[in-house]
């Protein structure tokens, strides 16, 4: 048998282009317009409603995320057990879901059943009624799951260090048990008309959409007729004073790891620094074998997991480091954190590390192309962040040009050690 | 519907391919047969610890991850009770990368002692961070002690203790290695813009070379059945309540494992599910409740699980669990409900060959099973159960004395 020469590997293709495919902008028979990819192998949907409804919309971030778990819970015609079942028995799902920016109602069916599942999915958007018995239930039980969330060193980590870095920002808003507490039925039901419109929203439609398809989904929406402004990016006001970069720790007495974050506001993809620093943060921290991995877990093994990384939301953006460690190490990892911080800054990222970390990047932009719902995820950005049709092509071809001297620069720029924020949520010594 | 070719080199490795060429991307998902169920009891974890070794570098190829990052590809792995699977994911124009690496640790690994030290640390880490450091995080190492004496379902995936982990040796790596690492002993499905002829000039050049190992018998001692209810009461800090009783069911290869799952999803799957209308919604005595089956290869559990509500004690919590049971032990379900069950079974599946990735795991899984091509029978035989089945389930399996209940109550 003939044995292959295993030390030399095998030759290798750079990505070089990904293929960005614009949605169908279909205009419903109502008038307001909806974006529709007809792509995939399986016979199902995927329908999403998208609404300037997320947690920076309202002064109370739990207001936006309660009154969109609320829409199921009963309308005008059906109460939410009847809902539930009315969904259920085509064998649909229902996803309702919310960031900062934003809130969603998506729904999973089967082709063959999507009549009968739009109709619930439309009923719910313009009838729900918010009963109070459904409330009470939902918000006793989302507090307990909010206690419970608190004793995880992660979530209050995680939780407190956006409220640290975003707070003077549309994001910064804080909120606590007291918060929960403190919601009103008639706030919830004004935030429901104020920001959940039909005509308003964002609508799209990917999956084995056939003209019957696209049929059903204008009948079912006639009557909605377009709004003065439409869908449109939110522009929610600032939240809380803006606060200088320091260092946290919050003691957590029984914690058995300690959970580390650290990183600072930034900026929005809009921003010229935006893609070469989702380059630097992957070298840092945004693959397996990135600077951060390969010291604190695999040579030190302080930790399961450790990541970094640039991330946007609608008016602001923010860089993080992020990670759980033994508690008897938390400092060393916090120096070696740091001292990868100051490699960045002072010592040029070798040539073959950056094309590594280039050909990583192309690789997972071509797989986050790969799907029908990934697509329609990069389709969805585009809308969501007002983001040019070339979006993919200036990413690529930024990935592809990034130098050495420009990621030092960049580190000069964007990571120096006082301005950014720590917070250690456990304990620093055992 | 999946479609593939299946074809076996002559050192035993199974090879299955599914074509797909809507994707630019091939992915490779290789299942080695061997889970924490082929553990010895005092060095439990050791099947998981070994799948971070596998990344520690192979005999000609010192950094698994470093070349593969190179070709634009991504991978990860998991090890549960039955099996461990490892998979990558690239540009198609890769593949071979893919192989070339794949192909390297089948054949032989670096056995690196600075490997093994750092990968202890890092799983113990796993340990602490998944199971120790979270509200309700030992839940199940309980729940596995309680339900099982016997068969090796009795510890989890990550272990029974952190000093199993901290225990291990380089010659328990090496003598695992030669035991369940070889061809004979793994599936390797090749999915996505890949054709059956690349596949196999691939295979022969670098797979077929690894010799053959020895096959490996298993023989696990079968749980005994259950004679009389288990109940367990501890108490952690946490801000409520929990309870989970657990029912020994079939495995994965009966027929009766999908009236089994079915009846798992009408008592607890969703929000239409009776255990939610009735104990979250119209009792208000949970906060959350479900129920599923674990699905292992082996007999496994059909689980219950719930959070109280504030005030509600454990066994007003257990009655109210009970008394959904007894019903479904009196009534036969109507045909709409067993219907709405069959079709968010099919959906699920249907959504589930959405992605290529998916598609390949659960090619390889089917393969292990016995045959392939049960992945495209699975919806028949859901299909199949009927309201009786799912009566005459309720009444042998959901009984007192095929029970252990675990309450999970907060320090007062």
């Amino acid at each position: 048998m003939m044995h292959p020469d295993r030390l030399t590997p095998p030759p290798m293709v750079a990505v070089e282009h990904v293929a960005f495919q614009e949605a169908e902008k279909v205009l419903l028979a109502g008038g307001i317009p909806a974006y529709v990819l007809r792509l995939g192998t399986q016979e199902i949907l995927r329908l999403e409603f998208i609404f300037g409804a997320g947690t920076a919309s309202h002064p109370n971030p739990l207001v936006p995320s309660m009154a969109n778990a609320m829409l199921q819970e009963g309308t005008t015609k059906h109460t939410a057990a009847e809902i539930a079942d009315g969904i259920d028995r085509f064998g649909a799902f229902l996803e309702l879901d919310f960031d900062k920016d934003y809130a969603s109602v998506t729904l999973y069916t089967l082709k063959r059943y999507f009549s009968q599942t739009l109709d619930w999915v439309v009923e719910l958007l313009e009838e729900s009624t918010f009963p109070e018995p459904e409330w009470l239930i939902m918000q006793a039980n989302k507090l307990e799951k909010f206690r419970i969330n608190c004793e995880k060193v992660s979530f209050l980590a995680g939780k407190q260090f956006q409220e640290m870095i975003l707070s003077g920002t549309p994001y910064g808003a804080h909120f606590s048990e007291k918060d929960y507490l403190g919601i009103t039925i008639e706030e919830l039901r004004a935030f429901r008309k104020r920001h959940y419109n039909l005509s308003d929203a964002l609508i799209l439609l990917c999956g084995w959409a056939d003209d019957e398809v696209i049929k059903t989904l204008s009948s079912a929406l006639v009557h909605v007729s377009p709004s003065v402004d439409g869908f449109k990016q939110p522009n929610a006001p600032a939240y809380g004073e803006l606060l200088k970069p320091a260092k946290h720790y919050v003691e957590k007495a029984d914690a058995i790891q300690s959970a580390i974050r650290i990183g600072r506001r930034l900026f929005t993809r809009h921003h010229t620094d935006y893609f070469p620093m989702k380059v630097l943060g992957t070298v840092l921290g945004g693959y397996f074998g990135s600077r951060l991995m390969s010291n604190i877990r695999e040579d030190k093994g302080y930790t399961y997991g450790i990541g970094a990384g640039a991330l946007a939301y609608v008016s602001e953006g923010w860089f993080y480091i992020s990670t759980e460690v033994g508690a008897e190490v938390t400092s060393d990892a916090l120096r070696e954190i740091y001292h990868e911080i100051r490699l960045l800054r002072e010592v040029l990222i070798p040539e073959e590390e950056l094309s590594l970390v280039k050909n990583y990047m192309l690789g997972g932009l071509l797989k986050s192309f790969d799907g029908t719902f990934e697509r329609m995820e990069r389709i969805k950005g585009n809308l969501l962040y007002g983001l040019p049709s070339d979006y993919y092509t200036q990413y690529t071809e930024a990935i592809l040009s990034a130098t050495p001297l420009q990621m030092r620069e960049l580190a000069n720029r964007w990571l120096v050690e006082d301005q950014l924020t720590e917070l250690v949520v456990g304990k620093q010594k055992s | 519907m999946i479609n593939y070719e299946r074809f076996t080199l002559e050192n035993g490795l199974r090879v299955l391919v599914h074509r797909d060429d809507t994707t630019p991307m091939a992915c490779m998902n290789i299942l080695y047969d061997v889970g924490a169920r082929d553990e010895e009891p005092e060095k439990t974890g050791f099947a998981h610890l070994f799948e971070h070794l596998m990344f520690g570098g192979s005999v000609n190829i010192p950094n698994y991850d470093t070349p593969l990052q190179q070709a634009g590809g991504e991978n990860n792995a998991f090890t549960n009770n039955d099996i461990t699977n490892y998979y990558l994911t690239l540009p198609a124009a890769n593949l071979e990368t893919g192989f070339w690496l794949e192909s390297d640790r089948m054949l032989s690994l670096a056995f690196s002692e600075k490997s093994l030290e750092v990968q202890r640390n890092v799983v113990i880490e796993e340990f602490k961070q998944r199971y120790l450091n979270q509200p309700y995080g030992d839940e199940w190492l309980l729940l596995r002690e309680l339900a099982y004496t016997t068969h090796p379902y009795r510890w989890a995936t990550i272990g029974k203790e952190i000093a199993h982990i901290e225990q291990a040796q380089m010659s328990d790596v090496r003598a695992f290695f030669q035991r369940f690492y070889h061809p004979a002993n793994a599936i390797l499905v090749v999915a996505g813009n890949v054709t059956i002829e690349q596949v196999k000039v691939l295979c022969n050049k670098w797979f077929a070379p690894i010799p053959a190992g020895k096959t490996v018998m298993r023989n696990l001692p079968p749980e005994p059945v259950q004679k009389e209810s288990r109940l367990l009461r501890v108490k952690r800090k946490v801000p409520a309540d929990a309870i989970h009783k657990v029912y020994h069911m079939d495995g994965r290869l009966s027929q009766r494992y999908f009236s089994q799952d079915l009846l798992s999803d009408i008592l607890g799957r969703g929000t239409s599910s009776r255990l939610y209308r009735s104990l979250v919604k119209d009792q208000a005595l949970f906060s959350e409740v479900n129920a599923y089956v674990t699905g292992n290869i082996d007999p496994g559990l059909f689980v219950v699980s719930g959070r109280l509500r504030n005030g509600v004690s454990p066994e007003q919590a257990d009655a109210a669990i009970q008394a959904e049971i007894q019903h479904l032990q009196q009534h036969l379900i109507d045909s709409q409900e067993l219907e709405k069950v069959k079709n968010k079974a099919e959906s699920s599946h249907v959504f589930g060959e959405m992605a290529v990735l998916n598609k390949a795991m659960s090619l390889a899984f089917a393969e292990l099973l016995g045959d392939v091509n049960l992945v495209n029978l699975e919806l028949e035989k859901i299909r199949a159960v009927s309201a009786a089945d799912i009566y005459r389930e309720a009444n042998s399996l959901l009984t007192e004395n095929n029970c252990s209940t675990l309450y999970y109550c907060k320090e007062s």
